[in-house]
């Protein structure tokens, strides 16, 4: 699909699609499960038109940036704090890995006693998705900032707290941002998870609705859309990330975890 | 009394699991009058760039102290700026060449004028209409000028340099060393520069200190001698040079001077 | 020494549970929200004596398992394969793209309908998510050997098997534990996630059925097994990744 080379694995492709286009039309796969492809391309450019989806996808997209945000700036203070008072980590950071190992799904029901099923809880849950990847990356980029770059600052005169702002957080920033990179495709599944599980709000609503009411070609619409959503969105923060810090990639370096 | 004094400095590292501390250096002494050039020499390992951090105030000596104008030494003294080995290291990548050098005053000076000085800096190590390349656009030689740049921009009284020409290829480093001997009797610097390098320490210094090995401390200190100003080609070919240089390899390689 | 160093953490920790105790009693934080921790723990010491906690826990590690195993397994099988062979690679790369942005528990829904609400469709959908970042490092890593050492291997006459297992995949290792890592985690979600809505058994039913029926004190002794399950899997695997990479000096 790339540069517009039709190879072998183009017509892979091409036939799994045909193969489900006439499973389902000549009825070699008789389900009200399996409807054809064209007749999901269908329903989602109906629901998208007929403004059913549209609304919907604003909210989880809400409520999946809000917390997306929140997580991602606790991950990155977090991180300083841990690597810059190093008290702070001894004190906390035992804390943090305790709760990190928890399945996601399992603080949802928790959380609703405390937060209910609307947009607070599930906010909540986006962000303490979203918040252990920056915190683990933020912390390997304090590692890898050049002792010399600190120096540098020292030896001009340059006071600790511009030294952490303008030396420290420049040289941390490639890797807090692949962190961001990696809880911006947690934090959409999480949202329609959470969706999933409480609460009557948002795509991941929608879909497990569909489900109950046996309509196939809605909720596998609702599935194509999810991944293109985020699809859309890392290409969308690559694009922003190879702008923001240009000259990491200049230097051919990789922030990958 | 002198401008720069290093009284009786020594320095250990603690070692793990109990181990004696390891002794790096022990009783240096040593007077620099203002506006003097030295050249520290000494083999790789033995201690140079740690004598040089205790200078410019980024790692406290274990023993003895070091004075600026009768001023012990304590954190980074605001006479004095060290210019790092690894310019690549010291250079901030995200800032181009203009804000890297405005880095040394914009703390103090406000963004402006910082950058506004900056550019004259530029021009001065002959970099100028380079502010807005970014580091990692110039080779090595034209990064090392942009550190030195940014050291002048401070306005030091002395200037610390551990090495600055190591990482460069032959021909720029001689270029790079006419360079600083320019600026030096410009400015009127004082300047202690840290080489392993025996031909650049008799080229630009006024005065070697020889350092020997681990536990290291001045073995000798020579008057260089040769007249001012150098000629990159002329002065290497002086007899003088060609004894120096004798006598300071064969103490280095450890033979008997003959 | 590392629990000397842990110590002031878990001291904390310890504050932070002996508060919750005292904020509850002191009617700080409603029952109705939280019970007393040591109540929980009451629960919990039940469940643990009684032996009543086994048959949920071994019902999840159950899906946990044979799908990390069978994601594993199928991640390195076809990422092997598609970083070996330039035609594998073309004829898979692009169903792999395709695929790869789908969200896995969107998948869970569907999943019901065609396999219904047993086992089937649990390790089906964690099979799913297992085998992505663990195909996707695996072919980063086969790609990435040495050209150099690929080309000694053919001076050396070795075949594609002997290539394969004392060269390719030994280099690959680190690539390759790493996306098992990341994956672990997704199969504990996605057994959670498809344990709650399938509703029958298992630690993520217990959970939301616990809170649905307002058991409080359960539904907090069941977290606690499961987080502690997560903290036992998890490290349990880093033990393992660090002791196969032990020549990766770090
Ligand atoms: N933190 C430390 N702990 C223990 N030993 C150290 C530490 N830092 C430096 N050393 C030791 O001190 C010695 C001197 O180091 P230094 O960097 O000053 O040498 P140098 O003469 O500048 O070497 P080079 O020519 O390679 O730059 C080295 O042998 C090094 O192993
Ligand atoms: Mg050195």
């Amino acid at each position: 699909m790339k540069a517009g080379r039709i190879t072998s694995g183009f017509w892979l492709v091409a036939a799994l699609l045909a193969l489900w286009e006439l499973s389902a039309r000549l009825h070699w796969v008789d389900s009200p499960n399996w409807p054809a492809l064209s007749q999901v391309l269908a329903a989602l450019f109906h629901d998208i038109a007929s403004g059913e989806l549209p609304p919907l996808i604003g909210g989880t997209l809400w409520r999946m940036g809000a917390g997306l945000a929140a997580g991602s700036v606790a991950g990155v203070v977090v991180g300083l704090a841990f690597c810059l008072a190093p008290v702070t980590r001894m004190l906390l950071a035992p804390a943090v890995e305790l709760l990190r190992p928890i399945p996601v799904p399992a603080v949802i029901p928790p959380l609703v006693l405390f937060l209910g099923l609307d947009d607070p809880m599930k906010i909540t849950v986006v962000a303490l998705t979203a918040f252990f990847p920056v915190l683990t990356n933020t912390m390997q980029g304090v590692a890898a900032v050049e002792a010399e770059a600190i120096q540098m600052g020292r030896t001009f005169g340059v006071g600790p707290l511009r030294r952490a702002a303008f030396i420290v957080l420049p040289a941390t920033l490639p890797y807090a941002l692949a962190g961001v990179r990696v809880a911006l495709g947690l934090s959409l599944v999480v949202a329609v998870v959470a969706e999933m599980i409480a609460g009557e709000a948002g795509i991941g609503h929608y879909l497990v609705m569909m489900q109950f009411a046996g309509r196939a070609p809605e909720m596998y619409a609702t599935i194509i859309l999810l991944s293109v959503l985020g699809y859309a969105l890392n290409r969308g923060f690559v694009a922003v990330e190879r702008r923001a810090i240009h000259w990491w990639f200049a230097l051919g370096r990789q922030a990958d975890g | 009394m002198a401008f720069l004094e290093l009284d009786a400095l020594g320095k250990f590292y603690p070692q793990p699991g109990g181990a004696p501390p390891a002794r790096i250096m022990e009783r240096v002494s040593l007077t620099v009058p203002e506006g003097e050039f030295l050249a520290v020499l000494g083999p790789s390992g033995c201690g140079k760039s740690t004598l040089l951090q205790m200078v410019a105030g980024l790692t406290t000596p274990s023993e003895g102290e070091a004075r600026i104008n009768g001023r012990a030494v304590a954190g980074p003294p605001p006479e004095a700026v060290y210019l790092f080995q690894q310019y690549n290291r010291s250079l901030l990548p995200w800032r181009n060449c203009r804000d890297n050098v405005a880095f040394a005053t914009e703390h103090r000076l406000g963004r402006k004028p910082a950058r506004a000085a900056a550019d004259e800096q530029l021009a001065q190590v002959g970099l100028a209409g380079f502010g807005d390349h970014y580091p990692w656009q110039l080779s090595g030689g034209m990064q090392q000028r942009v550190a030195i740049a940014r050291a002048l921009a401070a306005e030091p009284a002395l200037l610390l340099m551990d090495e600055p020409f190591s990482a460069v290829d032959a021909l720029t480093r001689i270029q790079l060393q006419s360079l600083i001997l320019d600026i030096w009797a410009r400015r009127k610097l004082t300047v202690m520069l840290v080489t392993h390098d025996v031909e650049e320490a008799i080229f630009l210094a006024d005065r070697i200190a020889v350092l020997t090995p681990r536990p290291s401390t001045i073995g000798e200190v020579i008057e260089v001698g040769l007249p001012r100003p150098r000629d990159a080609i002329a002065t290497r070919e002086a007899p003088r040079f060609l004894e120096l240089r004798h006598h300071l390899l064969n103490r280095l390689l450890a033979r008997d001077a003959a | 020494m590392r629990l000397r160093t842990l110590l002031p953490g878990l001291f904390v920790v310890a504050m932070i549970i002996a508060f919750l105790e005292f904020a509850v009693d002191a009617g700080m934080i409603r029952r109705a929200l939280l019970p007393p921790p040591s109540a929980t723990a009451e629960v919990l010491w039940e469940l643990l004596s009684t032996g009543e906690f086994l048959p949920p826990l071994l019902s999840t590690l159950k899906l946990v398992f044979a799908g990390f195993f069978l994601g594993s397994a199928i991640g390195i099988g076809l990422g092997t394969a598609m970083g070996v062979s330039p035609a594998m690679y073309r004829l898979f790369e692009p169903l792999v793209e395709l695929i790869r942005p789908i969200p896995k528990s969107a998948l869970v829904p569907p999943l019901m309908l065609f396999l219904g609400i047993d086992d089937a469709m649990k390790i089906t959908s964690v099979t799913l998510v297992v085998t992505f970042p663990v195909l996707l490092n695996t072919l980063q890593g086969v790609r990435g050997v040495d050209r150099v050492m690929l080309d000694a291997a053919r001076t050396h006459g070795w075949g594609l098997g002997h290539t394969l297992w004392h060269m390719i995949l030994p280099a690959a290792l680190p690539f390759i534990l790493a996306g098992m890592r990341v994956s672990l985690g997704l199969a504990m979600v996605l057994a959670v996630l498809s344990e709650m809505l399938a509703g029958q058994g298992g630690l993520g039913f217990l959970i939301l059925d616990m809170q649905r029926s307002f058991q409080l004190r359960q539904m907090y002794a069941w977290l606690v097994i499961l987080a502690v399950l997560g903290l036992l899997l998890n490290s349990i695997f880093l033990l393992a990744e660090r002791r196969a990479l032990f020549w990766q000096r770090r």
